[in-house]
């Protein structure tokens, strides 16, 4: 990020226009259209609106604006679901634990060609994503029930998927009455369309929240009879 | 807190992950200079598709090929499978994932391994002390 481009979003955002006085000071603005600087705008002051003191910085690329946002104690993915329908040009949102903020990429309005890109292989196959999800298991076999495994290996293997090839996140798992209360550490970073995977196994994953001060990702299993009387689980079409 | 993680926890690879962690810092500290003046080796963890670890090096404000090849050459020794590496230009940093191999054990472990074993026998050296002075040292001599 420009040294030079960075906001606090308290004094952005309540003034009526985000134009700067002196474009020189701000010049990661200068090249930017009335529309984008809307935009930034309009997710600064969403975000603001969920952590008062966050700082902002603008990185301007020919194709994105990318966002980074300092100083938020915590995230819940409920704010994320805020911040990312707040725009239409939002591409993508990432969560650097280890930096303790968040990336907002937002696409410009000048638009290349799409290229496709070729999916790659990420070497990760089910035996293994299986036979290392049943190692963890069996270290947590007095906690997981045996009608809960099956949604249990489905949420480590969410995990799983998401770290492969990056650094490994301890994952601790505890029985709080019925549900289970899952808290991952360690984690580098992670996207906001993974944790809308992790949510997507269903309404029984919930309360997702990052700490970035304690950097650590926590959210809760609830036990529900959907699953253990179920066949398969079934993944919620939203 | 358990790893979710494909890796295990031996001996060996502990023993792997602080020799490379010791290289990588030696090497990172002589090119600690100028602009990088205050390069740092953090050990990120453990990486989840293999035994290894992941090194990353910080404040690298200047980056030329002579400075990647060391570490490259720094992470080419006989206990490393292979490794990668990846430039962060947001950050100044360079992230090296490396994968150990496994441990060697038996009659594979060194191809001078068969030495140690003759080194250490005794007939050897009365072999030799015959050759040298075979009227002093030879039994069947004597007679």
């Amino acid at each position: 990020m420009e040294p030079g481009t960075v906001f606090s979003t308290s004094s952005m955002v309540n003034k009526s226009s985000i134009v700067p006085v002196s474009p020189e000071k701000m010049h990661s603005f200068g090249g930017l259209e009335e529309e984008e600087r809307r935009a930034i705008q309009i997710v600064a002051k969403k975000v603001k609106s969920i952590h008062e003191g966050t700082m902002f910085s603008t990185k301007t690329l020919p194709s994105r604006v990318i966002i980074k946002f300092v100083g938020m104690p915590f995230v819940t993915i409920e704010d994320l679901r805020l911040i990312n329908i707040s725009n239409h040009r939002i591409r993508s949102m990432q969560l650097m634990v280890n930096q303790g903020s968040l990336l907002v990429e937002v696409r410009r309005k000048t638009q290349k060609p799409v290229i496709k890109k070729r999916l790659e292989s990420s070497g990760l196959d089910k035996a293994t994503l299986r036979n290392t999800v049943t190692k963890f298991l069996s270290s947590h076999a007095t906690v997981v029930r045996e009608s809960d495994k099956r949604v249990v290996n489905a949420v480590l293997e969410c995990i799983l998927r998401w770290t492969w090839k990056k650094a490994a996140a301890e994952v601790e798992c505890t029985r709080d009455g019925d549900n289970y209360k899952f808290k991952v550490e360690k984690l580098q970073c992670v996207r906001f369309r993974q944790l809308e995977t992790l949510c997507d196994l269903g309404d029984y994953v919930c309360d997702l929240s990052l700490n970035f001060n304690t950097r650590v990702l926590s959210f809760s299993v609830l036990r529900t009879n959907a699953y253990i009387q179920d066949g398969q689980a079934k993944r919620r079409k939203t | 807190m358990p790893l979710l993680s494909v890796s295990e926890d031996s001996a060996y690879h502990q023993q792997c992950k602080k020799r490379t962690y010791a290289n990588l810092t030696d090497v990172v500290q002589s090119f600690s200079y100028g602009e990088n003046a205050d390069m740092l080796v953090l050990e990120l963890g453990t990486p989840t598709s293999g035994d290894g670890i992941i090194l990353e090096v910080q404040n690298v404000f200047q980056l030329n090929e002579s400075m990647l090849q060391t570490f490259r050459i720094v992470l080419d020794l006989p206990h490393i499978d292979h490794f990668s590496n990846e430039i962060n230009f947001d950050n100044n940093s360079i992230v090296f994932t490396i994968y150990f191999g496994k441990a060697e054990s038996g009659k594979n472990a060194k191809c001078y391994n068969w030495a140690t074993t003759v080194l250490w026998n005794p007939l050897l050296y009365f072999a030799v002390l015959c050759l040298w002075n075979p009227e002093r040292y030879f039994p069947l001599a004597q007679w």
